[in-house]
């Protein structure tokens, strides 16, 4: 994968190492010229002092005499002729022909297997031709040892450059690694603008075109949403007719009309998904104004029970309630919505005759409400999916399927309250049980005040 | 009992005046609410039905120019909108009660009836259910042609007992009804008073849902 640390990184390395080395190739340019100028000028300084040496004192002394006059590392040589072009004098590595033609000023020449530069001057005051020589490669040995110290230290430093540049990079894109933990730790629903406080520029562009696009997003949801809510409620009023007119029409029937019954179940599952589509909508987070109090859940829960407790009797389900008084933290409605719901469920899934049990508890911890029953159970394949909008449990087909929205619900209100919801095996054998686990509340002194078992 | 039916569905308003009408009301229906307050004005009736979504203004206008004009006929609202806030606001105006659409039909009558009780009408003042005929004014209960006496509490008891027949009361709810706010109660005193309440008339009547509450059995 690309990474823009490390591409950062080897192409400022890159950029730096092909500056110092265009740098050091002009250094070394200018130091080799530089060099050039030192030392023809020494070589004319040594010319000079020859020529003025001459001027005193006029060699008389033949060349094989001399041999040994100039001690020298084979790095310089001269020549001294007379103007008849004899050779009068000479260093010792010089060779005894002359090193460069008889003209004045600076040749480049090969003798000893080398390259030289050689100054040649004529010594008007003696007469004498004087040819001084330098070897080339000595001025070059200057230039490459300047340069070599200044590229020595780039190559050298060069990793800690990459460190230092590694760090730097990491530090400066360490709001994008912020960015990127905040768009991954968003939730699914979460349409909510991200929030990266002081964000440079560039990623203040991107947080921008981000948030733009969540909000669009949450912008149309919020209208699918409250389409779909807006309908549910046009629906009321036409549903009411049919309900009032199917009353109606079963005073003029015989009692127990087939035809008659199943309208009228048809007309109250209609009414109860219409009811759920907007308990739904109305207990998303952003639209469900809840009044957190203190209440009793145990108290909640018996008034659910004993709110649906003709269904029960119609499907001669045996219901068992069980616990004392639980305060938590809560909102009544939403409470009860969530008991209600559960109980509808087990009642739902439970067959004719079957059994039932409603209890509430409390741990250190958690005060838990645990609602059991006789039924079919729940596959542990469907447990992730039921929560799942318009989810059945045993799919469509199931006669006794309710609106497929009532886990939804569930779990809106249980996020509500910081409540968990756990699947379990019932006691019955068979069954379902259903866990919903509440923080305790806070102050358990301000508990209800009867405790009634 | 007269009652005016505010309500601008025309298909569930002739549905409910008929439904009414066979629970012995007298309907007079309008769709609009300048209608509505002109019909109160000519002929007040007993009880008001009043849906808040009309063509002409908002029912919550109605209510409140009705309360302006110191009406005191009973106003029970009858709507789809459902919200707390929206039932708190339609209780703050005036009305005395709120049902949501769609409703029961008999969740409606007994409303009605609760209503017209208040007002100490002859009709609502008298709850019965089996042989037992408790007369709200007077607070005296015949079983049969027995007058049969009873203490404050079990009179409350009874009376709770009678209005939610067929349904299940909670402890409780029907503890709330016994006492005050604050006031101790002692753990057995429900038992107590339903014991009480079943040796006068009759160990069946009131049957006990097993960690739930009670529930009065008479059709």
């Amino acid at each position: 994968m690309k990474s823009i640390r490390s591409y950062l990184v080897i192409a400022v390395l890159s950029a730096i190492t092909l500056t110092s080395f265009v740098a050091a190739l002009y250094g070394y340019r200018t130091s080799v010229a530089a060099a050039q100028t030192l030392f023809d000028a020494q070589l004319s300084d040594t010319a000079s002092l020859i020529a003025a040496l001459l001027a005193a004192q006029p060699p008389e002394a033949t060349p094989e005499a001399d041999r040994g006059l100039t001690p020298s590392a084979g790095q310089a040589a001269f020549q001294i002729w007379t103007a008849d072009q004899r050779l009068i004098l000479y260093s010792a590595d010089a060779p005894t022909t002359a090193i460069a033609p008889f003209e004045p000023g600076f040749h480049d020449r090969n003798f000893n297997d080398q390259r030289w530069r050689v100054l040649v001057r004529h010594a008007q005051a003696s007469d004498h031709w004087i040819l001084v020589a330098q070897r080339a490669d000595t001025r070059y040995l200057l230039a490459d040892s300047i340069v070599m110290e200044s590229v020595l230290a780039v190559v050298v430093s060069l990793p800690v450059a990459a460190l230092f540049i590694w760090i730097i990079v990491g530090h400066g894109l360490r709001l994008l690694a912020r960015l990127a933990s905040e768009l991954r730790h968003k939730k699914a629903a979460d349409l909510s603008p991200l929030d990266l406080d002081d964000p440079p520029e560039e990623l203040a562009v991107i947080v921008a075109a981000v948030n733009a696009l969540l909000n669009r997003l949450a912008r149309s949801f919020a209208r699918e949403r409250r389409l779909t809510a807006d309908a549910a409620h046009e629906l009321r009023t036409p549903i009411a007719a049919l309900k009032i007119h199917l009353h109606n029409l079963a005073g003029k029937l015989p009692p127990g009309d087939a035809t008659l019954a199943q309208l009228q179940a048809e007309a109250t599952r209609l009414e109860h998904l219409i009811a759920q589509i907007l308990l739904l909508y109305r207990m998303e987070p952003e639209h469900y104004r809840a009044t957190m109090e203190v209440l009793d859940l145990t108290e909640i829960a018996r008034q659910t029970v004993a709110n649906r407790y003709a269904e029960f009797e119609s499907k001669e389900q045996d219901v068992h309630f069980e616990g004392h008084s639980q305060p938590i933290l809560g909102d009544r409605f939403a409470v009860a919505t969530l008991v209600e719901n559960l109980v509808a469920n087990a009642s739902r899934y439970t067959p004719t005759g079957g059994r039932i049990a409603v209890s509430t508890s409390a741990t250190a911890e958690r005060v838990i409400l645990e609602i059991s029953d006789s039924g079919p159970g729940m596959a542990e394949s469907e447990r992730e999916r039921v929560f799942d909008r318009f989810y059945r449990i045993g799919g469509d087909r199931n006669p006794a399927s309710g609106s497929g929205l009532g886990l939804s619900i569930v779990k809106l209100i249980a996020d509500l309250h910081h409540a968990t919801i756990r699947f379990g095996p019932s006691a019955f054998g068979t069954g379902l049980s259903v866990r919903v686990e509440f923080p305790l509340s806070e102050e358990p002194a301000a508990a209800a005040p009867n405790g009634s078992a | 009992m007269r009652l005016l039916l505010v309500e601008d569905d025309t298909s569930l308003a002739a549905g409910l005046s008929l439904a009414l009408r066979n629970k012995g009301f007298a309907v007079n229906h309008v769709a609009r609410g300048d209608h509505a307050l002109l019909a109160v004005e000519t002929d007040p009736p007993d009880l008001i039905i009043l849906d808040l979504g009309l063509p002409d203004m908002d029912g919550l206008d109605v209510l409140r120019q009705l309360r302006n004009t110191n009406r005191t006929i009973p106003v029970l609202i009858l709507t789809a909108r459902d919200t707390i806030s929206e039932k708190v606001a339609g209780l703050d105006l005036g009305a005395d009660d709120y049902l949501a659409k769609p409703f029961d039909i008999n969740e409606l009558d007994a409303r009605l009836r609760a209503m017209s009780r208040r007002l100490g009408s002859a009709t609502g003042s008298i709850l019965t259910a089996g042989d037992l005929s408790l007369n709200l004014a007077t607070r005296e209960l015949t079983k049969g042609d027995q007058p049969v006496d009873l203490s404050r509490r079990e009179y409350a008891l009874l009376r709770a007992l009678m209005e939610n027949r067929g349904k299940v009361l909670t402890r409780e709810s029907l503890e709330g009804k016994l006492y005050a706010w604050g006031e101790e109660v002692a753990s057995n005193a429900l038992e107590v008073h339903i014991h009480h309440l079943r040796r006068k008339l009759g160990a069946d009547v009131i049957k006990t849902v097993r960690g739930i509450g009670y529930s009065l059995r008479l059709p």
